[in-house]
């Protein structure tokens, strides 16, 4: 789909580097965003910095592409960690963006599930399954090339992307999402609490298991 | 399913479904704010390249490496121990970023992006000292609210110094058919010191019913009369703005423009003349919804039966049991039919005499409803 693009790119078109940018820029930042990544915008600009630098010494279509962009990425995202573990800084908000929202309140109310929720849930699958799952369903990128970019064997990286997969299914924040029946979030409800919470789950098994 | 997702991960439930196409969404406005960068440096590296006359060459899928640690705490330990290339790399990024700053600011028109302040916190601040006297904005001064109008919640949050200033395009200026802009909101300039308020007769009403909203414009304080404001409104799940009724502003400066039928949750703006707009107002709808008991023979198993209007299909609704103590506990969910309706089947020999009650949980759409009470008669 975008080996056009990535062709015209490559000659010094602009209209096709800007294609390419805007189909794989947001998800490289959700990426960055998922392994953990301080500072993903400006990860982001020193990857395509070094993509655009090297673009017409590429060759390869789509796969290729994103496999170089999302190595790129992820090597300057560790570049990063391993800086700031030699220069350590007081950061009280490391760690915290994953968890804000670039979605105005009113967007959060209107759609639903956010990115940055969405981020935030598969950024709590263990770090190899985190991040084979975001390079397999964020960055588009077929198993074998997930595998070389992490390392691992095709086998490897298909365990990582199911456990990963099936720790998310089992996820309460994930299964609340389908609203399936039987699942009760938020705090434990007083007298006339809080709709559709309940007081304990204990509680809550012992009455379905006598109903 | 989305089509990222590999066919050999098999069918997911609806809940992973959900969160992967999420993962994998239209973009926002924010996560295209640095456009104009990407495409100065595209720009500035083409024409080195042409000078350069550099060959191609195929890619191997591999690159030099001088990663040797994982990025989150507790570490991925497949990363491969790769020396570095570079044995002192500190100047070799900061190289990278002036280049980069100095490719941004070189190129004609690109400039922009610094004056929009929408680049890199580092080349920001490199163009800030570079242009600073011309009005190129510091990284460290990016105020994401942007101007007094915006909500207090719009740029308020940590690590967005870019995002938030682009993400409410005007009406009708939207980069892409799924972006969900907010109406666009005032700046000072464009609106001329005009203020404009906003407020609901109720953040959470019954679905179907009114709701107005008030705003009081004002100009250097003073209240303009006689100026036609207009509602917006964006209700759930609907990526655009839509004019929602007008009106012009009494001798105070007030305005109150109703909406006859509200079914789903919405935000409102009232937008005035020479851009101003006031900031959003959510109204939350709530389904009404009624719960009935009708004996069973023998009076050992009732049925409660369930209504609701303006919930979908597939809505939730939890049964609850009210407890000695008076809190309410979860006995059982259903989804709703076609006809807005379900129907639980209750045990009158263990809930005799209690006290039942049907939750239809939020969804997007609409906040949550609760039902009457309705007693459960002992077995005769």
């Amino acid at each position: 789909m975008l080996d056009e693009a990535l062709a015209r790119a490559s000659a010094g078109d602009e209209a096709g580097f800007l294609q390419l940018w805007r189909a794989l820029q947001p998800r490289l930042l959700r990426f960055l965003r998922v392994i953990g990544c301080d500072d993903p915008d400006d990860i982001a600009s020193e990857t395509w910095l070094q993509v655009v630098r090297d673009i017409r010494k590429f060759s390869g279509g789509e796969q290729e592409f994103r496999r170089w962009l999302f190595t790129i990425g992820r090597h300057r995202a560790i570049d990063a960690a391993r800086a700031r573990s030699r220069r350590p800084i007081a950061q009280t908000t490391v760690g915290l963006d994953i968890f804000a929202d670039s979605q105005m309140v009113e967007d959060q109310v209107l759609d639903g599930l956010s990115v940055r929720g969405a981020i935030a849930m598969l950024a709590r699958l263990s770090p190899d399954q985190a991040e084979a799952v975001a390079l397999r369903v964020i960055a588009g990128l077929e198993t074998p090339h997930v595998a070389q970019i992490l390392g691992k064997s095709p086998g490897a990286v298909r365990v990582a992307l199911h456990r990963g997969l099936k720790a998310l299914a089992e996820d309460p924040a994930v299964i609340a999402l389908a609203g399936k029946p039987g699942y009760s979030s938020g705090p434990p409800a007083g007298p006339g609490g809080a709709p559709g919470t309940s007081a304990s789950g204990h509680g809550l098994q012992t009455l379905e298991e006598v109903d | 399913m989305n089509s990222d997702l590999p066919g050999e991960l098999g069918p997911l439930d609806p809940g992973l479904d959900q969160l992967m196409q999420t993962l994998t969404s239209a973009p926002s406005t924010g996560e295209l704010a640095g456009e104009q960068t990407a495409l100065a440096m595209f720009r500035a590296n083409a024409g080195a390249a042409h000078a350069n006359g550099r060959g191609t060459v195929p890619f191997d899928g591999t690159l030099p490496m001088h990663a040797t640690m994982p990025i989150r705490t507790g570490g991925n330990s497949n990363v491969p121990p790769v020396a570095p290339s570079r044995p002192f790399k500190g100047p070799s990024r900061w190289g990278l970023r002036i280049a980069a700053a100095a490719t941004v600011l070189a190129v004609g028109g690109t400039a922009a992006a610094a004056y929009a302040a929408v680049l890199p916190n580092p080349i920001q601040h490199l163009a800030y000292k570079a242009f600073g006297f011309a009005g190129v904005p510091d990284a460290q001064q990016n105020h994401p609210g942007g101007s007094p109008s915006v909500p207090s919640h719009a740029g308020s949050r940590p690590g967005h110094r870019k995002s938030a200033p682009t993400r409410t395009p005007a009406p009708g200026t939207s980069s892409g058919p799924h972006h969900s802009p907010s109406p666009g909101q005032s700046s000072p300039a464009a609106a001329g010191h005009e203020q404009l308020s906003a407020s609901a007769t109720g953040t959470q009403i019954t679905a179907g019913t009114s709701v107005t909203i008030d705003g009081h414009l004002t100009r250097s304080g003073s209240a303009v009369a006689g100026t036609s404001v207009k509602l917006l409104e964006r209700v759930a799940n609907r990526h655009f703005w839509r004019i929602a009724g007008m009106q012009q502003t009494n001798s105070s400066g007030n305005v109150a423009v109703t909406v006859s039928v509200l079914k789903t949750n919405a935000a409102f703006v009232l937008a005035g003349p020479g851009g101003v707009r006031s900031p959003v107002v959510i109204v939350l709808v709530s389904p009404p919804i009624t719960a009935t008991l009708t004996p069973g023979p023998g009076g050992l198993k009732d049925l409660l039966s369930v209504s609701t209007h303006y919930a979908r299909p597939g809505n939730v609704v939890v049964l609850q049991v009210q407890t000695g103590s008076g809190a309410w506990l979860k006995i059982k969910a259903r989804l709703l039919n076609a006809n807005g309706k379900t129907t639980f089947v209750i045990r009158a020999r263990l809930l005799k005499n209690k006290q039942l009650r049907a939750v239809l949980k939020a969804t997007p759409r609409h906040a949550s409803s609760v039902s009457n009470t309705v007693s459960v008669p002992a077995p005769s």
